[in-house]
């Protein structure tokens, strides 16, 4: 197993290393000049002029190409160009852990209902509780994030108003032992927003796999056994059924980054989703480049992971 | 058979599966009875109702299916000691709720099923898989379990039993798996094993081998055994008696050596004569006209009508019942069988 995890991050570092090249030259390529973006209509040549110098944009393409990855690989991924001088690390560090807490809720919330219900509506196929499951899951998985968090907003925030549109919690609170639980409240509506799709498809991915597995002929040789339906339904068949959704769940962790530019853009929240929006429209090309290298090695960890629970699930995959 | 006490007798189940063709009429009076000790193969064609027999009495069938009439009349003290019930008399399965169920499944009926590669979970070891039938029905420590589920894969002749208790299903080969079902049927004793196809989608090779296992097994356990087969060959090898079904009913029931000898029931008869025998040289294989019959829209009468040659018209009319015809052990269901008996005669007995 050590020898797979040590291959697979082998092969990481190529994925690295092209992403970061198609990376590079995509963000040259959009139009705008970040010099001239960071000073504004009013600069002058010669202040745009000295600027491009000092962040070293005024040297060949291959050169700047060079030196970023090299800094990069030792752990320095550069000065911001909206917020200069501050370090990208330091920005992406402030952000992160409001990201983190309510997308965690959401990946939280997404299995915890979702695979009992998807279970249950399996068990009980075609009788009126499977049905509704069937239908909200359906609807759960066509809603628009951004529509759904703006429907939040109009209803549960403004009309009705329980909570407050945009999170009020003190930055950082939400993280401490008291905090994680008592700020939901005021992240409830992000964390549906986000929650809602996964939760709709997880459901749906459970419940059509459990349909599977139940017909199986090992699954009447457990009944046969004498052993009780609990048993039968959460031993033998929901192992069998879980392994799709692993594999589901990983790719949510995903999409929570898609996720987040959009309702952190909805609710107003200054996490690492607004802070890439942000520095795409300010050609702030160090933040850029590094939260797409941050992601993709995400993208990779995460995928390492499905595949070692992947092996843990099922004995018959072999990582090799 | 030295003594003939009956252990099950199943009288008119009646099983229907709703499905949204229509309702298909699965199992139409099926009646039979089973000794203690012995082998009792059904046979007939697919979709006759084998396999729905066997899940009608265990109980199991898919939530479509329904078992609306019948009995199953259990002769066995061992199941009365466990479910706690001291009347006399025997118990009939589809008056015992689910819970009582649950203790007869495993313990007094088991079942071993058709594909190996299928019937075993892929995500727990072989080992684990006996254990938990063991624990579940004789309440032994994990220890003890593992003893006994060692005991049994020793028994169904796989070595060494310690290396295989820790093996998944994927890393045996087919034989290897129905072994392990088959020591899954048996690890609590069961007075009854309902093996469904049990080598069928095994190599020929070894499928004499499991065969010879399951029956010298069921006798070292003193088990009964209920065979369901397509496979005539097999038949002939390992079983008592045979249950010739067609179309949702038993029609003939006897012996093995008097069925294959002399048939009675029209369909038994073109059954056995559809066997190619190897020692003749014939230019067209002996088949029984028409097909089987849908099951959602069965025939009046006896099922068998349109396809038989001895049809009248009572046969249109009324389903005749399984009765004695020449002596007590030989049971056909046919109205016409005086008028087989007859032509049989006149060929001298010889098999049609």
């Amino acid at each position: 197993m050590r020898e797979y995890v040590v291959k697979k991050l082998a092969i990481a570092i190529i994925v690295l290393i092209g992403v970061y090249t198609v990376t590079f030259f995509l963000t040259f390529m959009l139009p705008g000049d970040p010099a001239r973006v960071s000073l504004g209509q009013h600069g002058s040549e010669e202040a745009v002029e000295l600027i491009r110098e000092q962040w070293g944009l005024d040297k060949p393409r291959y050169v700047q190409y060079y030196s970023y990855l090299t800094h990069f690989l030792k752990g320095d991924m550069g000065k911001s160009f909206r917020y200069y001088p501050r370090d990208v690390i330091e920005l992406i560090k402030y952000r992160f852990p409001v990201t983190a807490y309510y997308g965690i809720w959401a990946i939280f919330f997404a299995i915890i209902f979702s695979i009992p219900l998807g279970v249950i509506a399996a068990y009980k196929q075609n009788t009126i509780f499977d049905n509704a499951t069937v239908l909200f899951s359906q609807i759960g998985v066509s809603l628009p994030n951004f529509w759904l968090g703006m429907m939040l907003i109009a209803i549960v925030a403004v009309k009705l108003g329980w909570v407050n549109p945009v999170p009020d919690v003190e930055y950082g609170y939400y993280w401490t032992p008291v905090g994680f639980f008592t700020s939901l409240k005021a992240y409830i509506l992000p964390i549906i927003t986000i929650a809602t799709g996964m939760m709709a498809s997880n459901t749906r991915l459970t419940r059509s796999s459990m349909l599977e597995v139940i017909r199986e002929d090992y699954i009447t040789l457990a009944r046969a056994k004498g052993l009780p339906e609990r048993t039968v339904v959460l031993k033998h068949a929901l192992r069998n059924a879980l392994i799709p959704v692993v594999t589901n769940v990983g790719m949510q962790f995903l999409l929570l980054v898609g996720g987040a530019i959009l309702t952190e853009t909805v609710f107003g929240i200054n996490g690492l989703g607004r802070l890439y929006l942000d520095a795409i429209n300010y050609r702030d090309y160090p933040v850029v480049i590094a939260l797409t290298l941050i992601y993709t090695g995400g993208v990779v960890v995460i995928n390492l992971i499905v595949d070692l629970l992947y092996a843990r699930i099922d004995p018959r995959v072999s990582l090799s | 058979m030295a003594e003939k006490d009956v252990l099950m007798e199943v009288k008119n189940l009646v099983t229907r599966f709703y499905t949204e063709d229509g309702v298909v009429k699965a199992l139409e009076g099926v009646n039979f009875n089973l000794y203690k000790g012995e082998t009792l193969a059904l046979v007939g064609e697919t979709g006759c109702g084998k396999s729905v027999t066997a899940l009608s009495i265990l109980r199991l069938l898919a939530i479509s299916g329904k078992t609306l009439e019948g009995e199953a009349l259990f002769y066995d003290d061992e199941m009365k000691e466990k479910l706690g019930i001291t009347t006399d008399g025997p118990v009939d399965l589809f008056k015992l709720t689910k819970k009582q169920m649950l203790k007869v499944r495993g313990f007094t009926m088991s079942l071993i099923t058709q594909d190996p590669m299928t019937s075993l979970n892929p995500v727990y070891t072989v080992g684990e898989q006996i254990v938990e039938v063991i624990k579940l029905h004789k309440g032994l420590s994990d220890k003890e379990s593992k003893k006994q589920a060692l005991k049994l894969i020793e028994e169904v002749e796989l070595t060494p039993p310690e290396d295989i208790f820790i093996k998944y299903p994927h890393q045996l080969s087919g034989g290897q798996r129905q072994r392990i079902v088959i020591s899954i049927s048996l690890a609590a004793e069961p007075a009854l094993v309902f093996a469904d196809e049990p080598t069928t989608a095994l190599d020929v090779t070894i499928q004499a081998t499991v065969l010879g296992l399951l029956q010298q097994l069921k006798e070292e356990f003193n088990s009964s055994l209920i065979l369901i087969t397509h496979n005539l060959g097999i038949v002939a090898e390992t079983s008592d008696r045979i249950g010739v079904m067609y179309a949702g009913s038993v029609v003939e029931l006897v012996d093995k050596y008097t069925l294959f000898k002399r048939p009675l029931h029209p369909y038994s008869q073109g059954l056995i004569a559809s066997v190619p025998k190897i020692s003749e040289k014939k230019e067209t294989l002996n088949f029984i006209p028409g097909n089987v019959p849908n099951l959602i829209h069965p025939p009046s009468g006896c099922r068998f009508h349109p396809r038989c040659t001895y049809a009248t018209d009572i046969c249109k009319k009324k389903a005749p019942e399984l009765q004695s015809v020449e002596n007590d052990d030989h049971l056909v269901a046919c109205w016409n069988v005086k008028q087989v008996i007859k032509d049989l005669d006149k060929q001298g007995g010889a098999s049609g």
